[in-house]
């Protein structure tokens, strides 16, 4: 079957959904009723938990981040920020292609990235365990001993 | 989106017709603006598919009738938007809100693309 829209009939039903202020939810169905639908206030929280699993799942892959934004299909900029900032809201795309790229489910890495509300505590909870588990533990290797000692001195530095 | 063409009209005026029951619908994270997306990508993701439902039941000999359960988020789509008739809580579908369309409701909703 084919269906053919016109571009004109498209761009006028999509201008009279942006002038009802439509918030974009087209859910239907029983099975959509997950947790996806159901948006998280915005917070300011720092969220450890999805920057760290996303930090050691590229490390167990042995890849940069660089070469991850590029196999993932994602802003090599926001994956910097989901690492580093753990106050960095990532943006829902992103959130999916990682999903798709380290193969679990996108909605469980929804929420634990804090963009849709948790069914249970159960995932959080699993979250927290994880972040203070896999802190690293290991000492410095040469290069990072000197690239703190370099940026200690510079922060010394009283000029 | 999921359909099938098994399911009966509860609509009054269409009671026992044949539709096309859209069993699940959803559109990707990145065209929602309650994600909190800086901007949807796409608008009128929606109505495109609902568009393709209805002719999908056209083609079926169904007349462009087509039934669905909303999800509480979007009962305003389906009924202002797209101008489905609310046939209330369904509580054997985890009380999600019955849509269906008449042929009528559904010539207007394409006519409306086109009336503009």
């Amino acid at each position: 079957m084919k269906i053919e829209y016109t571009k004109e009939w498209c761009m006028r039903m999509a201008r009279l959904e942006d002038d009802a202020d439509h918030p974009g939810e087209i859910g239907a169905g029983v099975v959509a009723r997950d947790a996806k639908t159901a948006p998280v206030e915005a917070t300011s929280e720092a969220n450890v938990v999805f920057g760290r699993f996303v930090q050691l799942m590229r490390r167990k892959q042995g890849v940069t981040l660089e070469k991850l934004a590029e196999e993932a299909d994602v802003e090599i900029a926001e994956l910097v920020e989901i690492e580093d900032d753990s106050r960095h809201k990532p943006e829902p795309r992103t959130v999916y292609q990682l999903a798709n790229h380290f193969n679990v489910p996108s909605t469980k890495l929804m929420q634990l990235a804090g963009l849709s509300a948790p069914k249970n505590t159960h995932l959080f909870d699993a979250g927290i365990r994880f972040a203070a588990r896999s802190e690293s533990m290991q000492t410095l290797n040469e290069t990072e001993r000197a690239a703190l000692e370099a940026f200690v001195s510079v922060l010394s530095d009283r000029s | 989106m999921i359909v099938d063409s098994l399911s009966r009209c509860k609509h009054e005026t269409q009671k026992a017709k044949p539709l096309i029951y859209i069993d699940y619908l959803e559109n990707a994270p990145w065209n929602r603006k309650e994600l909190d997306c800086d901007q949807a990508r796409i608008t009128g993701v929606g109505q495109l598919l609902i568009r393709a439902a209805i002719e999908l039941s056209i083609n079926e000999g169904f007349a462009g009738r087509i039934g669905l359960h909303s999800l509480p988020q979007a009962d305003s789509f389906y009924a202002k938007t797209c101008g489905m008739t609310d046939l209330g809580v369904d509580s054997s579908k985890e009380g999600l809100k019955y849509f269906e369309t008449t042929p009528e409701q559904s010539k207007a909703f394409i006519a409306k693309g086109e009336s503009l």
